[in-house]
């Protein structure tokens, strides 16, 4: 299988000349096209670090990422937004979407910022809303969707730039069991049905069951990275 | 699509939409307001001036320190072409002005006898608009027009005789009868209560002076160029004759207008500023209640830029909106104001005729003034606008997902 990113030697320290917290601690990791992979680890952990990391969303303290061939790691600001926009999908905790914008305009906002045609940009915000189970929800505005639509919304959005990959941050950290099993069995089918990579970070044991790959992490350091068949 | 955003976002709290754009309205309402309080009372104070002494004149160099007739000079048609050459110069008025004590039967009051040629005083003293009852005189008449603060003093009135006696020309004594043709009302207290009009020949003949001038009144063309006018002219003209510039003639009044502007831009800082914090206020809630927002929208590939000229573009919408409001709303009151001047109760009139203003509150509807605040306005909301813009530029994405930017 083709690996998509590659982590090595991955440091992230806060406050290094105050009060140093090493957030994340040689960290060593690599993911795979079409993996489905839970990182794991209770509050405090370094999961956010983490995937903050590899999203480029913040400096490591030392190591690399390296996402197609390219260390994240050396880039500028501006490069950065660029390679985010192209190459990686997000889904926050909460709050995702813009609140003045409807679903549809959600999802297709990432398409406008890419520049892609009109033609296309509707067919996938079509396509992407129904593939999420909101086929019938395209015109309204975030605060008339239940937080568990929201983030299905966010996860259409994250798809909508045709990413390599999805990072998602405790994505069902503020859903209710029921919104979370569906935006999991959507995941899952997007993961199976398109190949899409997904990785999210929980501390839900009833997420991690769904996880084919988990990475188990503690204090920064990765204790167990365990593959299902 | 920033747009959209942008026109979209003014409806998301449409209370502090509504809010900040009233306040820029107020500030625009009052700002307009004072301006044109003071415009309109330096228009005034200027007109009551300019009415008599002209924008600028012509005049023996030494006639302003002292102006008895020996400062009076003999007009020459080269002189006169050569003023009239000036492209800002598009008239001339000839006077000859000289003290008298005017008397009624039993009162006597010391007056200044000015001779003027009616015609050319149409754009000046423009007497027609300003006769107050009987008519004006004509250029071969012995007739007299009185100023009606004068003509009240003596206990005169058209159809009277004004007796007028002093001192003319090379010390030859001035005395002559004048039957009363019309009575001319200013706006000018000092003015109105000492004024003596006679047709020029008239009064030359009465001081002695035939063929002399105290003074060409110039008619300026463009007001804005007057006194680069008179500076061109000093360097034109025969030596021992000077242009001066109402400002110049009467820096009271230039004095007066200075100060009072001052103060007046003073108030308006103040203006703009309580409005200015009052808006920064609603922005900077604003602002932190979007920093999750902007990180969200950063970290999906939004570049910063973008997100900026959302931002710009929302304080464009409601700058605009504002002001113009701010516009609409004052222009009535102050075209009402314009055509109905505020006199003032008798108390202030009082005060305000020993000061030698009139006791009115004039407007004016000078269009700079709604430019100049509008655009004031405008950019202070623009420039205030400038704080989530900065935000923007240092957001670190990481903080503000996290809530702690
Ligand atoms: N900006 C920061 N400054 C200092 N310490 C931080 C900062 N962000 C996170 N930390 C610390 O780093 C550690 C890992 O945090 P985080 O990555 O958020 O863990 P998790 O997402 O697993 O809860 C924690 O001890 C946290 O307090
Ligand atoms: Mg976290």
């Amino acid at each position: 299988m083709k690996e998509i990113i590659q982590i090595r030697k991955l440091n992230k320290t806060y406050n290094p000349d105050t009060v140093p917290v090493h957030a994340v601690r040689d960290i060593n990791l690599t993911i795979c096209e079409g993996e489905f992979t839970a990182i794991v680890g209770p509050s405090g952990s370094g999961k956010s670090t983490l995937l903050n990391l590899l999203g480029g969303l913040d400096n490591a303290s030392s190591g690399e990422v390296i996402i197609d061939n390219t260390n994240i790691m050396e880039m500028d600001e501006n490069d950065l937004i660029n390679f985010r926009l192209q190459n990686i999908g997000f889904v926050f905790q909460a709050y995702n979407l813009i609140p003045v914008l409807s679903a549809k305009e959600n999802v297709e906002f990432i398409m406008l910022l890419q520049d892609r045609p009109k033609k296309e940009r509707e067919e996938r915000v079509k396509s992407l809303l129904t593939a999420v189970g909101l086929g019938d929800r395209l015109d309204s505005r975030p605060t008339e969707l239940s937080g568990g639509q929201q983030q299905r919304v966010a996860v259409a959005r994250a798809l909508a730039s045709k990413p390599k990959f999805v990072l998602a941050d405790e994505p069902t950290a503020n859903l209710d069991t029921q919104s979370a099993e569906t935006l999991l069995d959507i995941m899952e089918r997007l993961n199976k049905e398109e190949g899409m990579t997904f990785l999210f970070s929980t501390h839900d044991q009833r997420v991690v069951n769904r996880a084919r790959r988990v990475v188990n992490l503690v204090d920064g350091s990765i204790e167990s990275d365990i593959r299902k068949e | 699509m920033l747009g959209t955003l942008a026109y979209r976002n003014l409806f998301r709290n449409k209370r502090r939409t509504l809010i900040t754009a009233a306040s820029i309205l107020f500030a625009v309402f009052f700002a307009l307001l004072m301006r044109s309080l003071q415009y309109g009372a330096y228009e005034n104070m200027i007109k009551n001036v300019t009415f008599y002494y002209g924008y600028a004149q012509v005049h023996h160099k030494d006639y302003w320190k002292e102006s008895s007739f020996d400062n009076t000079f003999e007009p020459s048609a080269d002189l006169e072409s050569q003023l009239l050459r000036h492209s800002n110069v598009s008239g001339l008025a000839p006077r000859i002005e000289g003290f008298a004590l005017a008397a009624s039967e039993s009162i006597t009051k010391a007056a200044m006898v000015t001779g003027v040629e009616i015609e050319e005083e149409e754009k000046l003293i423009n007497f027609e608009s300003k006769i107050r009852s009987g008519r004006t005189f004509r250029k071969d008449e012995k007739q007299a027009i009185l100023s009606s603060g004068l003509a009240n003093f003596l206990h005169l009135e058209v159809g009277d005789t004004l007796v007028l006696l002093g001192q003319g020309y090379q010390g030859q004594s001035a005395a002559g009868k004048y039957p009363i043709c019309g009575i001319v009302e200013f706006g000018a207290p000092q003015l109105n209560s000492r004024l003596v009009f006679l047709p020029l020949l008239e009064a030359q003949s009465l001081f002695a002076a035939e063929g002399r001038l105290s003074s060409y009144i110039l008619d300026v063309e463009n007001v804005r160029r007057n006194d680069d006018t008179a500076i061109e002219l000093k360097n034109e003209i025969p030596e021992e004759l000077t242009a001066m510039t109402w400002k110049e003639m009467v820096p009271q009044i230039a004095q007066v207008i200075e100060a009072d502007n001052a103060i007046g831009m003073i108030a308006l800082t103040i203006l703009y500023l309580i409005i200015g914090f009052g808006i920064f206020g609603t922005i900077l809630m604003m602002t932190r209640e979007r920093i999750y927002e902007f990180g969200v929208l950063i970290s999906i590939g939004m570049k910063r830029w973008k997100l900026m000229s959302v931002m710009l573009m929302e304080a464009f919408f409601i700058a605009t909106i504002g002001v113009i409001m701010g516009i609409i709303l004052a222009y009535p009151v102050l075209l009402y104001f314009y055509f109905n001047p505020i006199y003032l109760g008798s108390d202030l009139a009082n005060l305000s005729q020993k000061y030698d203003v009139e006791p009115v509150l004039h407007f004016s509807l000078n269009p700079e003034i709604f430019l100049t605040q509008g655009a004031y306005v405008f950019l202070i909301a623009i420039i205030i606008s400038f704080y989530p813009i900065y935000k923007i530029s240092k957001l670190k994405v990481v903080k503000a997902l996290r809530g702690t930017e």
